[in-house]
């Protein structure tokens, strides 16, 4: 049994992957939601967006990226720093702030190995068809509701 | 089945020793410079294949590994990794950021010295990771281009640890293979480090140091740091501080006392560790578990397999052929050869990893005290050292601690790609062989 057989959340907004970070930020803020989906030029799904990964990015990459700092503590606030580092992802396209990890389920991927994945995300995961175009995303909730569904059932 | 094996004298099938180690030896190498297999996977292979073969019996490959050099490796890292988490390396590197106003040639200045004298009395690998951060993130904060600051951290790193025993591989091993003392490094090299390092401010200064500027709101910015804030566990910076200045006194007065570097390094770690004690058995454990996680284990067993093959190509007599090519080639006159061995490591150690060079050439230069005289071969052990260490500043894959320093710069989005380094570090680094030159001329010949 595939993920064809779960029901699957809404996809969210999908903006192109050329979007300015600054516009993607505008739509999450304004429609209160945490993930945007990416398109590519041809339409396939391009990555997915989090308020997460958009606050890491601000982050000083000497704290962001591995073996760096542990913690940042004794920089105090540092708001200009913040500031400058905002305006400067900003400007960005949107593909830069892409989630490239390949946390993507595909409509084909076995149940098993979908909750395996997402048991290891914080977040939906989308889910694309064969050809690449995203049809939805699937969290964790709506596994567990179909598993529980399906234990009923039995 | 021991004794079958004693009995083993010949190579197998008969062929030549002289052939069979340096094939082994070449091959070894060879594929250790390509870096496509794990380099201790390597040297393991090497050491096994050089038993397998009979060039040596398994007594003389465990006699070949140079345990002192195995110790200190190990007791230091253990101790460096327990100390870096009490985050007095990052306060370090503030503070001394602060002291200079976050002046931008300042701040190079101050990262350059820090990082000599943190590579000096630690390894390089974890001194750079420990300051490439702080110096990413302040440069970050002063709006300056980090790959400056990042080039100076990593000939800091090399010229440090030319200064002291422990404060690069190559120099752990000359000192342990031939006797000579921490204090015997300090007094000989120490100087010749101290003014390669104010030598390479110079261009440091004329190429980045006069254009390097920030705004005072910026520099306010680095000096709201509280650099104490850095300070994540007093308790273990107390204790940790407190074993690391028992641990370079019992290098001082080794000696002295009698005592093998390995002995002081790794009775310091054993110490650190102690700090557990009084807690339960199970979070004990965890915490030994945790320190020991962090030796670098890979290059602990790359030196074991790397001293075998070592011991195979002497035991072959391949290393006193090399040494009497360099007689040959050298007439035997010592100042000739010291400045052969001089300029030879440093071009070596530029291009490929100075660890196997100089565990080759220990042997080689042993050989030669018929030649030179016993009294003079520390010029040549100098000569070896200052080349090893310093040649490693020439390219990217000179050190190991460049790789480290560029690997961080990729992944924080400042590449520092190899040829543009190498431009610029080669001639640098020749420009410290040639202070290197100067410094054996007056000091020893």
């Amino acid at each position: 049994m595939t993920l064809r057989a779960l029901a699957y959340g809404p996809s969210p907004l999908s903006l192109s992957a050329d979007t300015p970070v600054r516009e993607v930020l505008r739509h999450m803020l304004e429609q209160r939601i945490n993930h945007v989906a990416l398109r590519g030029s041809d339409g396939r799904f391009a990555g997915l967006v989090s308020v997460q990964g958009l606050l890491s990015r601000i982050i000083p990459a000497s704290a962001r990226v591995d073996h760096g700092l542990a913690d940042l503590a004794f920089v105090g606030d540092a708001l200009p720093m913040l500031i400058a580092h905002f305006r400067d992802v900003a400007r960005e396209p949107a593909s830069v702030l892409a989630d490239r990890g390949g946390r993507v389920l595909r409509s084909d991927t076995p149940i098993m190995e979908a909750a395996l994945m997402l048991s290891r995300s914080p977040s939906p995961l989308p889910v694309v068809d064969a050809d690449g175009f995203l049809v939805g995303v699937l969290s964790a909730r709506s596994m567990l509701a179909f598993l529980g569904a399906q234990a009923e059932a039995a | 089945m021991q004794a079958a094996t004693h009995h083993v004298s010949e190579v197998i099938l008969g062929w030549s020793p002289l052939v069979v180690a340096l094939t082994v030896f070449v091959a070894t190498y060879a594929v250790i410079v390509t870096e496509r297999i794990n380099r201790a996977i390597v040297a393991l292979l090497g050491a096994g294949v050089m038993i397998l073969t009979g060039v040596l019996h398994q007594n003389e490959a465990f006699a070949g590994i140079d345990f002192n050099t195995i110790g200190l490796l190990t007791g230091m890292m253990v101790i460096v990794a327990i100390t870096q988490k009490s985050g007095v390396f990052q306060y370090v590197a503030v503070k001394s950021a602060k002291l200079v106003k976050a002046d931008p040639w300042g701040l190079m200045v101050m990262l350059t010295l820090v990082t000599a004298v943190f590579s000096a009395l630690l390894d390089n690998v974890t001194t750079v990771l420990l300051v490439a951060p702080v110096a990413l993130l302040i440069t970050d904060a002063l709006r300056l281009n980090p790959y400056p600051y990042l080039f100076a951290i990593i000939f800091a790193s090399n010229i440090g640890g030319t200064a002291t025993l422990i404060g690069d591989p190559p120099n752990i091993m000359i000192g342990s293979a031939v006797g000579l003392t921490f204090n015997q490094f300090v007094f000989n090299l120490a100087p010749v480090a101290l003014a390669a390092l104010a030598m390479t401010l110079i261009p440091f200064w004329w190429f980045w140091g006069r254009k390097l500027t920030a705004s005072l709101e910026l520099r306010a910015q680095v000096m709201a740091f509280d650099e104490r804030a850095a300070i994540t566990d007093v308790k273990l910076l107390k204790q940790s501080l407190a074993v690391t200045a028992l641990t370079i006194a019992g290098f001082i007065f080794a000696h002295a006392l009698g005592l093998e570097p390995a002995t002081v390094a790794m009775t310091g770690a054993a110490l650190l560790l102690l700090r557990t004690i009084g807690q339960s058995a199970e979070h004990q454990s965890e915490q030994v578990h945790k320190s020991f996680a962090e030796v670098e284990w890979v290059t602990i067993f790359f030196f074991v397999g790397l001293f075998v093959v070592v011991a195979g190509v002497e035991k072959a007599g391949a290393l006193k052929i090399a040494a009497d090519a360099l007689v040959g080639f050298t007439g035997g006159e010592l100042a000739l050869t010291a400045y052969v061995i001089l300029w030879a490591s440093a071009i070596i150690s530029a291009v490929v990893d100075n660890i196997p060079f100089v565990a080759t050439m220990i042997p080689v230069i042993q050989n030669l005290a018929p030649v030179v005289g016993t009294e003079n071969l520390n010029t040549l052990w100098w000569s070896l050292a200052l080349g090893a260490c310093l040649g490693g500043n020439g390219s990217l894959v000179g050190a190991s601690a460049n790789l480290v320093v560029a690997g961080f710069a990729e992944r924080a989005g400042h590449p520092i790609r190899f040829l543009p380094f190498m431009l610029a570090a080669f001639p640098l680094m020749l420009m410290s062989i040639a202070v290197s030159s100067l410094y054996i001329g007056w000091r020893y010949l």
